[in-house]
């Protein structure tokens, strides 16, 4: 498949699953690491770091997260028409555009806006393809695909040490 | 084997699910070819990956429907009403190994809970005694753990928390045996490696799912002709009112019509009324096999909901079994909770990102992800409880909208009853509670599920008036028509349908294979 019909297909996904199926996008297949960031990147890394602000991550990380946002609104004209005019509004509602204010105001701004369709859009798939990084499961302490290491048998999946043994139903 | 498109002393099987897969693998080794139209792909186990987007693009039913009506589905995934498979093995592909039978007296639920208003109940024209060697035979078939001498799993982190908090607060049906998957080598496939990604189609086949036991049974006998990316259009009628055959497209997208001489259909509980309301004639205007209008209604889903909480100290909930183990205290009908019928409280686990979307909806900036880094320290519960049929709650046909066969799509509406509301938020306290009582700092009420079990659509009666099928999935109205998954259900019950599934095919195998003897079909 190439990248753009991953992109379409993962889109597919997304609206499919509607946020309520158990389901995590391996998102990185849809980063496109070599190019250099566009303007649209830069504001969706920023956009990403405004809702989920986690301080032991690298700004790359946000970068990243970003630039497959962005890949995914190159992918849906609809979503991406969405964005555009969602970063035309935070510009548009304080002084100078959004990017150059204080990270106070810039927040500001977001929860003014937390209603909008474009909130909501990048808050529900920004989440999903944020945390769906790599970098991010290190920080949260998912250890993601399991096969390869022979399932969790032998690592840990019954190794809770502070609760009180279960016995058998009745 | 391959069977001819004229030959006509066939069973033709429509889906490879847990229903239809079952059906087929016994019916053959009773001595009977068939015929099993599967409109997915065949996809070998080691093509599975431990990545859900992918898996979700791999293997879910994603032709086009529709969600209507106040169930939050219909809200928040109006396009995706229920989650299954489109493939060789059905949902069983996706399914967590849960294996539990219905209990005697919720086979009795008109009676037990007595009329409900703006409820479609009824009891089941069958009884826990008649079905309990078929619920045998199925779980040595699936080698359910605690059964026939299976040892069951050793509990991991997430059942373990629930486990301990439930008794706590005095629960004491507490168990995480009654799973499909292999806790020792059996029946040609390993042990459980707790590989955690159950749902993506287990890579080792340590969980059975139809397509790793069933259809290979059936296989074996030389008596299948397996048919992937068939997906079956329409049943066609004879002049004398019997079924005589079934028009689907085939794998390259051409029309084909299989005769046969028995039609089971067994495409789960939104696929099978469709194709018999796309299956109306002159004679049959309302859809085939549908004098008593009752295809597609009662369509039922069980009341789910999955909640999260956050310990001090870490719990892993994604090492191992996706979901290990249940409560069961709370399966009982006990009206003073303020609603009919029961509920399970089973340990789930979910990753960061499905995560995301559940834990705190709309949640975002420091709290929310101070939350998230939390997420190795979570536990997960998921709710399954008994949902009331009613009429109006039902699969039809898109009055425009149609699918790449050019066929209406269908649409699922499901308007909650108040009895699914007073359960669910019954559900919540006791979660609080239990997971309070061991320490969490953090309890979070989260959103419903999308459906994952589809009920009812075809329900079994002993009247011919009241339901579609009668006490072996047969028809009222045609004899050698039957109804060969979860559509049959005629009450939800407090438990995962599977098992319930397996059974009744096993004993609908038995049943038809016997009349075929007889020559009374
Ligand atoms: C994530 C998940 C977890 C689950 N966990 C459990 C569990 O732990 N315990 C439990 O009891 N249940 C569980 N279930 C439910 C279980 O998967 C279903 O109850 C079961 O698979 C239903 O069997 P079925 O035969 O009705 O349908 P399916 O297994 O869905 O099979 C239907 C098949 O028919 C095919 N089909 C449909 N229409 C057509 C057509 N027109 N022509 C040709 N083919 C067609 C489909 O492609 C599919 O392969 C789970 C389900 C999901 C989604
Ligand atoms: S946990 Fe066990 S059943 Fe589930 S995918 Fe892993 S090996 Fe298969």
């Amino acid at each position: 498949m190439t990248r753009r019909a991953r992109r379409r297909a993962f889109l597919r996904w997304l609206a499919a699953t509607g946020l309520t199926l158990p389901a995590l996008p391996a998102l990185h297949a849809f980063a496109d690491n070599h190019a250099a960031p566009t303007d649209l990147d830069v504001f969706l890394a920023a956009l990403l770091q405004q809702l989920f602000p986690h301080p032991a991550l690298d700004a790359a990380v946000y970068g990243q997260g970003g630039q497959i946002l962005a890949g995914a609104a190159d992918a849906d004209p609809g979503l991406r028409g969405l964005i555009v005019a969602g970063w035309a509004a935070l510009d548009a509602a304080g002084d100078g555009p959004w990017l150059d204010r204080s990270p106070g105001a810039r927040r500001a701004v977001l929860e003014a806006s937390v209603d909008t369709p474009f909130f909501q859009v990048v808050r529900g798939l920004g989440g999903l393809i944020f945390y769906s990084l790599p970098e991010v499961w290190a920080l949260v302490g998912y250890q993601g695909p399991s096969f390869e290491k022979g399932g969790y048998l032998a690592r840990g999946f019954d190794d809770i040490d502070w609760l009180p043994e279960p016995e058998h139903g009745d | 084997m391959a069977i001819e498109l004229d030959d006509t002393g066939a069973v033709v099987i429509v889906g490879s699910g847990a229903g239809g897969g079952t059906l087929a693998g016994e019916l053959c080794a009773r001595g009977v070819r068939v015929v099993l139209l599967e409109a997915g792909p065949r996809i070998p186990s080691s093509e599975f990956r431990n990545d859900e987007a992918f898996a979700f693009q791999q293997l879910s039913w994603r032709d086009p429907r529709q969600a209507t009506g106040t169930w939050a589905t219909a809200r928040l995934s109006p396009d995706t009403p229920a989650w299954m498979v489109k493939a060789v093995g059905g949902s069983t592909l996706h399914w967590n190994g849960l294996s539990y039978r219905i209990q005697p007296r919720e086979f009795r639920a008109r009676t037990e809970y007595g009329a409900i208003d703006d409820a479609n109940l009824a009891d089941w024209p069958l009884s826990a005694e008649e079905l309990d060697p078929y619920y045998s035979a199925a779980e040595k078939r699936l080698g359910v753990t605690g059964t026939h001498g299976i040892p069951a799993h050793p509990p991991n982190n997430n059942f373990r928390v629930l486990a301990a908090g439930a008794r706590r607060i005095g629960y004491r049906q507490v168990a995480n045996d009654r799973q499909a998957i292999n806790s020792e080598p059996r029946d040609g496939r390993p042990a459980c490696l707790q590989l955690g990604f159950c749902n993506q189609g287990c890579r080792i086949d340590a969980k059975w799912t139809a397509a790793n036991s069933e259809v290979p049974r059936a296989e074996r006998t030389g008596r299948l002709d397996l048919r992937p990316g068939a997906m079956a259009l329409t049943i066609t009628v004879n002049e004398k009112g019997r079924v005589d055959g079934v028009i689907y497209s085939d794998s390259e997208g051409r029309r084909q019509r299989q005769r046969a001489r028995v039609v089971c259909v067994a495409g789960n509980a939104i696929e099978t009324p469709r194709v018999l309301l796309n299956s109306a004639t002159a004679a049959w205007p309302d859809g085939l096999a549908n004098s008593s209008g009752q295809v597609g209604r009662n369509y039922m889903h069980h009341v789910a909901a999955l909640a999260f909480a956050v310990f001090e100290r870490p719990v892993h909930m994604h090492r191992g079994i996706t979901v290990p183990g249940t409560v069961f205290d709370e399966s009982g009908h006990d009206p003073a909770r303020g609603f009919a019928g029961g509920y399970l409280m089973e340990a789930a686990a979910a990753g960061p990102a499905f995560l995301s979307a559940l834990i705190d909806p709309g949640g975002w900036g420091p709290d929310f992800a101070a939350l998230m880094e939390r997420y190795d320290h979570m536990a997960g519960v998921l709710l399954n409880g008994e949902d009331l049929p009613r009429e109006d709650n039902r699969v039809s046909l898109h009055s425009s909208a149609k699918d790449q066969h050019g066929l209406p799509i269908p649409v699922v509406h499901v308007d909650e009853h108040t009895n699914d509301v007073a359960m669910r938020e019954h559900f919540f306290r006791q979660v609080r509670r239990l997971y309070e009582a061991v320490g969490a700092v953090d309890v979070r009420d989260p959103l419903p599920l999308s459906s994952a079990h589809n009920l009812g659509t075809c329900r079994m009666s002993a009247k011919s008036g009241d339901g579609v099928v009668n006490r072996f999935g047969q028809t009222h109205d045609i004899d050698n028509l039957f109804v060969s998954d979860g559509s049959q259900f005629t009450t939800s019950s407090s438990e995962n349908p599977t098992l319930t599934i397996v059974a009744l095919a096993l004993r609908q195998a038995e049943y038809l294979a016997g009349e075929l003897g007889r020559r009374n079909l």
